[in-house]
C-alpha cells in the first residue's frame, strides 16, 4: 500500500506542478497586488485596504455587480432551460435530429473573437441583417437596436452567450435522456401518463443529476467568458452592459489601475470559488471516491 | 516605390533631396538586432509599413529588423505587458495619446537625448505643428508620420441642395437647421457615433474642445468634464436628437463611426460628423457626391478655457523605449521613416485619409486632387491655426472612459447633459486620484 | 386515425427542427456566405442576402503571397502554429490526465479528495486578470513569444478538467477486470495501460477533443504572450481583420470557414464518443 500511495503521488506529480505554477502562482500575485497601492504604475508599499475601499465607493461597480447577476444566473437559468427543450427534441430518432446533433456543435468550435463579432455585425439595427429582416418582414416599423438600447442590451447578449454555451449543454441532456430506461417508461405509459406526465415524472427524476451538474458547469464557463461582452459592447451602453471580466479588464488595460483591477479579480474569485464549492458539494458522490473512506 | 521616387526628384526641394540621397550612406554606421511594434492602422497603410520595412533592411544589411505587427486594441495591455517584464520592443509605434503615460512610467526616452543632429533632418522634413505633437515637457519623445484631426464633417451635396443650400452649415445653429431640412422620413439628417470606442469619444473631444472645453486641467489636477464648454457639446448631441434629425437614440449608441460612415455612404444619412480621416476605404457608393468640411463652430464659446481651431494626435508616433539596448539602430529606424519616401505614403501615394507629416507628401498631386481644401490651408499656413493636442495627460483614458458614459447617458436621456457631466466629473476625479496618487 | 397525429407530429418535430437549426447555423451560415462577397457589397444597403458577384478572393487572398505581406500574416503557417500547439497539448493532457486521472481514481492516498476537489477550484482562475502576471512568469523563464510556452501554459489550464473526466470515467470500470490482470502477474501500469484504457477510450477522446478546441480557438492568452509574425495563431490572424478601419467581413468569413472545417470534420466522426464521454465523466452521479 505503501506502494501505491508513492505511486499515486508520483502520478498527480505533473498535474498539480503545472497548475501550481501556472494557476495558482499567477493568482497569488493578484491577491497580492490586490492589497498593495500601485500609483502611477508603481508598487507603492503593501497592506492596504485603499483598492478594496475605491471599489465599494465606485457607483459603477455596484452597477457591474447587478450586470454580472444578470449574466451569470439569467445566462445559466436560460442555458440549461433552452438546452433542456433542445436536448429533449434531439433525444427523438430521427435523421434530422441526427444531422442536427452533429451540427449543432459548430457554435462551440468557432472563436470566440469570431463569434462576437459576427453576432455585433448581424445585430446592428441599421446595417445589420437581423435588423434589417425584421424591418423587412414589417415586424418592427423602426429599427431595434439591440445593442444601443440599454434595456435589451444584457439580454441581447445573454442571447448570444447561449448561442455558444447551449449546444453543449443540450448534448449532454440528450445523451442522459436517451440512457433513461425504456422500461420505466413504458411502465409509466401503462399507468396511463401522458408525454408531459412522463417527461415530468419520469424523464426529469432520472436526469436529476446531469440538470444539477450542467447547471453549475454552466455557471463556471459563463463566469469565465470575456471576449463576447467586451468585444461586443465594450460595457456600453452608459455601463449598461459592464460586468466583472470587461470592468476588470478596462481597469487594468485601459487605465492601468491594477490595483483596482486586482481587487475586483479578487471578489470574483471569491465568488467562482463558492460556486465551484457549492458544485463540489452537490457533486461529491461523483469526484470524491465511491463510499468515501 | 518608383513612381514616388521619380515624383519626388521633379517636387522636392533640393536640400530634401539631398538629404534623402545621403540617407543609406550614414545607414551602415549602426548595426544589430532591432525590434519594432505598430499597432493598427489602415489596410493600406499596414502593408506599406511592411514593404517600406524591406527597404529599410536592404538599406541597413548590418540591422536586424525584428517587426511585428499588432491589432490596434490591443496595444495599450502589450506595450504595458513589455514594460513590466523589461521586454519593450527597442521602438513602438503607437499613439500621441499616450506619451505622457508612457514617459511617466518611463517607458520612453527623449529623442533629444540619442538621435543628436538626426533631429535637425527631422526639423526640416517634417511639417512643424505636426513635429510639435511628438513634444512632452519641452522634449521629443516621437516621430510623427500623420495626424488625424477633429472634428469634421461630411455632407451629401445632393441633399444639401435639395434643401436649397449653397454651402456647407459654419455653426452650430446653421448645423440644427440643416439637419432639420435635410431630414426626411426614410433618411435622417446627420448621424454620429456614440459607442464607448476611444475614437467615438474624440469626435465628441474636438467638438468640445472648439467651444472652449477641456476635460482636465493638468495646472489644479481637478477633472473639468462638466465645464460649460463640455456641457453645452453635449447638449448639441442632445439638440440634434430632439430635433429628429439623427436616427434614433438608441441606434447611435450602437453605431460605431465606421457604421456612420457606411450609412452615410449609402446614403442613409445626409451628414456625419468624423475624425479627418471622413475619406476611408467605408464603401461611398458611386452616386453620392459629397464634401467634407470642419466641422462647424459656436456662435460664442462657451468654455472656460481657449476655444481651439481642431484637435490633433499622431496615431502612428515612433518612439524609442527605455530600455533599448541599441539606440543607434532605433535612430537609424526613425531617420528612415523620416525621409520622404516614406513621409509620402500618407500624401495619397497611396494613402489618402491622413494628415501627412512630411512637408514634401503636401506637394502629391493626389492629396490636393481628394483634399484641395487642406492643401490650400496648408500651402496658406492655416490648417494647423490655433489647433491644440488631443487630451494626452496620465489618466486620459480613466477620464475618456467616463466621458463616453456621460455622452451615452445624455443621448439615452437617461440624465441631462449637466447631471452626466457632473456625475462623470466626480467619478472620474475619483479614478484619477487614485491612479496619479 | 393514425394517419392525422402522426402529420401532425412529424410537421411539429420539423418545425422545431428548423427553428432550432436557424438559431444555430444562421450566423455561421452568414460568415460563410459573406467569405463569397466583395467589399463593395459587403457595405452595400439594404443588405443583399445572397452574394451577387460570388468570388473565391478572399480564399485566394488568404495564401496569397501579397496579402500575407500587407497583412503580415501567413495562413497557412498560422494554421501550422495553432495545429502545432493544439496536438502537442493535447497529448501532454492526455498522457499526464491519464495517469493521474488513474490515481485519482483507483489509488489511496491522504490529501485525495482535497487535491482534486483544488485541481477543479483552479480551473475557473483564468481570466482577464492573470493575463499581465501570467505574461510577467512567462518571460521569468523565458518561453513568452514562444509555441512551446504556449503549449505548457494550455496543458495547465487543460489538465485539470481533463484529470477529472478521466477520473470519474474510470470509476465506471469495475475493478475486477483489472485485479484479475494483475492476478496473472500483469504490474499494476501493464494492467493499466492494457486493460483499464482500452475501456476508457471515450472518456479520452472526450478530453481530447474538449481541450483540441479550447487550444484551438484560445485568444487573449495567445495575444499577449506572442510576438513575431513567425509564432503568431489563427485566433489572432481572425482579429486582426477586426480593425478599427475596416472590417473586412470576407477575410473573416473565410478564414473562419478554413478554421472552423477541420474541428468540424473531427466532431462529425468523434460526437457519439464525445456525448458519451461527457455523460459517463462529467455528468454521471
Amino acid at each position: 500500500m505503501r506502494h501505491d500511495r508513492l505511486l499515486a503521488y508520483a502520478m498527480i506529480l505533473p498535474v498539480v506542478a503545472a497548475v501550481l505554477a501556472f494557476v495558482v502562482g499567477p493568482t497569488y500575485n493578484v491577491a497580492t497586488l490586490s492589497l498593495t497601492k500601485v500609483v502611477m504604475g508603481m508598487e507603492r508599499g503593501f497592506g492596504t485596504f485603499d483598492n478594496f475601499r475605491a471599489l465599494t465607493a465606485d457607483p459603477v461597480f455596484w452597477l457591474v455587480m447587478k450586470n454580472t447577476a444578470i449574466w451569470i444566473l439569467g445566462g445559466t437559468v436560460l442555458c440549461v432551460t433552452v438546452g433542456l427543450a433542445v436536448g429533449t427534441f434531439l433525444a427523438l430518432d430521427s435523421r434530422l435530429t441526427g444531422w442536427l446533433r452533429a451540427l449543432i456543435l459548430l457554435p462551440w468550435v468557432i472563436p470566440d473573437v469570431v463569434t462576437a463579432m459576427a453576432w455585433k455585425w448581424m445585430l446592428h439595427g441599421q446595417v445589420g441583417i437581423i435588423g434589417q429582416t425584421l424591418q423587412d418582414t414589417g415586424l418592427t416599423d423602426r429599427p431595434i437596436s439591440f445593442l444601443g438600447d440599454p434595456q435589451l442590451v444584457m439580454w441581447t447578449l445573454v442571447v448570444v452567450l447561449i448561442w455558444r454555451k447551449m449546444p453543449l449543454v443540450a448534448l449532454i441532456l440528450c445523451a442522459a435522456i436517451r440512457s433513461v430506461p425504456d422500461d420505466q417508461l413504458e411502465a409509466a405509459r401503462m399507468d396511463g401518463a401522458n408525454a408531459w406526465e412522463r417527461f415530468r415524472f419520469v424523464t426529469i427524476p432520472n436526469i436529476a443529476f446531469s440538470l444539477t451538474a450542467v447547471t453549475v458547469i454552466s455557471m463556471i464557463w459563463i463566469t469565465a467568458e470575456f471576449a463576447l461582452p467586451w468585444i461586443m459592447t465594450g460595457g456600453g451602453p452608459a455601463n449598461a452592459s459592464q460586468i466583472m471580466a470587461t470592468y476588470i479588464y478596462q481597469q487594468s488595460f485601459e487605465f492601468f489601475n491594477w490595483g483596482v483591477a486586482s481587487a475586483m479579480s479578487v471578489i470574483n474569485l471569491l465568488m467562482l470559488v463558492s460556486i465551484v464549492a457549492l458544485y463540489l458539494y452537490i457533486n461529491r458522490r461523483s469526484w470524491a471516491s465511491e463510499g468515501s473512506q | 516605390m518608383t513612381k514616388a521616387i521619380t515624383r519626388r526628384s521633379f517636387l522636392g526641394t533640393t536640400a530634401v533631396a539631398s538629404i534623402a540621397a545621403l540617407a543609406p550612406l550614414r545607414a551602415s554606421a549602426a548595426s544589430g538586432e532591432l525590434s519594432v511594434w505598430k499597432f493598427g492602422g489602415t489596410p493600406t497603410e499596414v502593408e506599406q509599413w511592411a514593404a517600406r520595412n524591406e527597404a529599410f533592411a536592404a538599406a541597413n544589411p548590418d540591422i536586424e529588423l525584428n517587426y511585428s505587427y499588432f491589432n490596434g486594441q490591443i496595444r495599450r495591455q502589450k506595450i504595458l505587458a513589455g514594460f513590466q517584464t523589461n521586454r519593450l520592443a527597442d521602438v513602438i509605434v503607437a499613439f500621441g495619446q499616450d506619451i505622457p503615460e508612457f514617459v511617466g512610467f518611463g517607458m520612453v526616452q527623449p529623442l533629444d537625448d540619442i538621435a543628436g543632429d538626426r533631429i535637425d533632418g527631422w526639423k526640416e522634413r517634417v511639417v512643424p505643428e505636426v513635429l510639435e505633437s511628438g513634444m512632452h515637457e519641452g522634449k521629443l519623445y516621437g516621430l510623427p508620420t500623420y495626424v488625424d484631426m477633429a472634428s469634421f464633417l461630411a455632407v451629401n451635396l445632393d441633399a444639401l441642395e435639395e434643401a436649397g443650400f449653397d454651402r456647407p452649415p459654419a455653426t452650430w445653429e446653421e448645423l440644427r437647421e440643416y439637419a432639420r431640412a435635410m431630414t426626411k422620413p426614410d433618411r435622417p439628417g446627420i448621424a454620429f457615433p456614440a459607442t464607448t470606442a476611444p475614437v467615438d469619444i474624440n469626435i465628441f473631444e474636438g467638438i468640445a474642445y472648439a467651444n472652449g472645453g477641456r476635460i482636465y486641467d493638468e495646472e489644479t489636477n481637478k477633472v473639468t468634464l462638466n465645464d460649460p464648454g463640455v456641457v453645452d457639446a453635449l447638449q448639441l448631441y442632445v439638440d440634434l436628437i430632439a430635433d429628429g434629425s439623427t436616427p434614433q437614440a438608441t441606434s447611435l449608441t450602437e453605431t460605431f463611426f465606421r457604421d456612420t460612415a457606411q450609412l452615410f455612404g449609402q446614403g442613409r444619412s445626409a451628414m456625419w460628423i468624423g475624425l479627418s480621416w471622413l475619406n476611408t476605404p467605408w464603401g461611398v457608393n458611386d452616386d453620392v457626391r459629397w464634401t467634407g468640411v470642419p466641422f462647424p463652430r459656436p456662435e460664442t464659446p462657451t468654455g472656460s478655457f481657449d476655444p481651439v481651431a481642431a484637435i490633433m494626435d499622431p496615431t502612428a508616433i515612433l518612439m524609442v523605449s527605455s530600455r533599448a539596448e541599441n539606440p543607434e539602430a532605433a535612430v537609424e529606424y526613425l531617420d528612415f521613416w523620416s525621409q520622404d519616401a516614406q513621409l509620402e505614403i500618407w500624401g495619397g501615394q497611396p494613402e489618402v485619409a491622413r494628415i501627412p507629416a512630411g512637408k514634401a507628401a503636401w506637394d502629391n498631386a493626389e492629396l490636393a486632387e481628394t483634399w484641395p481644401k487642406w492643401v490650400e490651408a496648408y500651402e496658406a499656413g492655416t490648417l494647423f491655426e490655433g489647433a491644440a493636442p488631443m487630451p494626452r495627460f496620465i489618466g486620459v483614458s480613466a477620464i475618456e472612459a467616463a466621458l463616453g458614459t456621460a455622452i451615452q447617458e445624455a443621448v439615452l436621456g437617461q440624465k441631462t447633459p449637466q447631471q452626466a457631466l457632473d456625475d462623470a466629473t466626480s467619478a472620474a476625479q475619483t479614478q484619477i486620484d487614485l491612479i496619479r496618487g | 386515425m393514425n394517419e392525422q397525429p402522426r402529420v401532425l407530429y412529424w410537421t411539429m418535430l420539423s418545425l422545431i427542427g428548423l427553428v432550432i437549426a436557424v438559431y444555430i447555423l444562421f450566423p455561421v451560415f452568414w460568415l460563410f456566405l459573406a467569405s463569397f462577397k466583395t467589399q463593395a457589397e459587403l457595405a452595400q444597403l439594404p443588405i443583399n442576402f445572397w452574394p451577387q458577384t460570388p468570388t473565391l478572393d478572399a480564399y485566394a487572398a488568404l495564401f496569397s503571397d501579397t496579402h500575407q505581406k500587407g497583412q503580415l500574416l501567413d495562413w497557412p503557417r498560422l494554421i501550422g502554429n495553432s495545429f502545432f500547439i493544439a496536438v502537442t497539448s493535447t497529448i501532454i493532457v492526455l498522457i499526464f490526465g491519464t495517469f493521474a486521472g488513474y490515481a485519482f481514481a483507483r489509488l489511496q492516498f491522504p490529501g485525495r479528495d482535497l487535491i482534486l476537489g483544488g485541481l477543479l477550484i483552479s480551473r475557473m482562475f483564468q481570466g482577464a486578470a492573470l493575463l499581465l502576471p501570467t505574461y510577467r512568469l512567462m518571460s521569468m523563464i523565458g518561453l513568452q513569444d514562444s509555441l512551446i510556452g504556449l503549449v505548457l501554459l494550455y496543458s495547465a489550464f487543460g489538465l485539470p478538467f481533463a484529470t477529472w473526466i478521466i477520473a470519474s470515467s474510470l470509476r465506471e470500470i469495475p475493478r475486477e477486470l483489472e485485479e484479475s490482470a494483475m492476478m496473472d502477474g500483469a504490474s499494476r501500469l501493464q494492467s493499466m495501460v492494457l486493460v483499464v484504457l482500452p475501456l476508457a477510450t471515450p472518456a479520452l477522446i472526450t478530453a481530447a477533443m474538449w481541450h483540441f478546441v479550447g487550444a484551438w480557438s484560445e485568444f487573449a492568452f495567445a495575444s499577449i504572450l506572442l510576438e513575431s509574425n513567425e509564432n503568431k495563431t489563427v485566433t489572432i490572424g481572425l482579429a486582426s481583420f477586426v480593425e478599427l478601419f475596416t472590417l473586412e467581413f470576407q477575410y473573416v468569413g473565410a478564414a473562419a470557414t478554413i478554421v472552423a472545417l477541420p474541428i468540424m470534420l473531427v466532431f462529425f466522426f468523434g460526437q457519439r464518443y464525445f456525448t458519451r464521454g461527457l455523460l459517463a465523466g462529467a455528468v454521471k452521479g
